[in-house]
């Protein structure tokens, strides 16, 4: 029984985000515009929520067998934001209630959680 | 111009249209560029590309948006994973809105399939909606 999820960390660059607004036609101005973030509460661009998620996917694709992720429910929320050039590190931890279950997670380089929730791999052994 | 979509314009229960594109060079590429495109991440870069497909149909179909919505909650269930080449068809609804703390809560669903009707994902994300 694997206990831990392998951790994958990344630095988001506003270019990062930029691409990601690509990959997803996402252009929302808090996330690619700085002047405009800059007039708003969050005060600099933010990455999209679901760029830091990928790194849950591939925390899951490194600690398991490819297959498990062909099915698998996710139920996660969006806690902070993450402002470009931060760092993040996507982990999980066994449920001990629920084998088939993981929490998971993204931190920043100060150990807050900016996503929290859970991953449940519906064919783990 | 269409009027922008605000909450008043939701109606839990209904469809709010569809959307069609396939799994293509250029999005494998895209994420590959952004996440690596080593053989062990592929897995992730499928289920990633869910999501990306969930996202792209819901700003294709619910356009105009207000500026300065929030992404709050997102369930994901992965029934198949789609291939390179695969279309994908979504559709989205609304299926709850409620205003909590002051906050328009805006709940969507997109569901995807492959050309052969086979369920490949069903997204729900928790939207504040600016107004």
């Amino acid at each position: 029984m694997i206990e831990q999820l392998q951790e994958v960390s990344m630095t988001v660059s506003q270019e990062n985000i930029n691409t990601y607004a690509e990959l997803t036609d996402d252009f929302n101005p808090l996330h690619v515009d700085p002047a405009f973030a800059a007039a708003t509460p969050m005060g600099n661009t933010i990455a999209h929520g679901t760029l830091s998620l990928n790194l849950i996917w591939q925390a899951l694709a490194r600690t398991f067998d490819s297959s498990l992720l062909n099915s698998l429910d996710l139920d996660i929320r969006f806690l902070k934001p993450l402002y470009a050039g931060g760092t993040i590190t996507a982990g999980g931890q066994r449920n001990p209630d629920d084998p088939k279950q993981y929490d998971v997670w993204i931190k920043d380089q100060q150990g807050s959680s900016l996503i929290s929730g859970h991953v449940r791999l519906a064919r783990t052994k | 111009m269409t009027d922008v979509l605000t909450y008043d314009s939701f109606t839990p229960g209904t469809e709010l249209g569809d959307w069609q594109e396939p799994v293509d060079a250029g999005l494998i590429a895209t994420w590959d560029s952004l996440f690596g495109a080593s053989e062990q991440d592929q897995p992730a870069r499928q289920t990633g590309l869910c999501i990306a497909l969930m996202m792209r149909a819901f700003l294709k179909v619910v356009t105009p948006r207000p500026p300065g919505n929030i992404h709050a909650r997102q369930l994901m269930t992965i029934e198949n994973l789609p291939q390179a080449g695969d279309s994908v068809h979504s559709k989205i609804r609304c299926i709850d809105k409620q205003i909590k703390r002051g906050r328009r809560y805006l709940d969507l669903e997109v569901t995807g399939y492959d050309a052969n009707q086979r369920p490949l994902y069903v997204g729900r994300m928790s939207l504040i909606w600016a107004q």
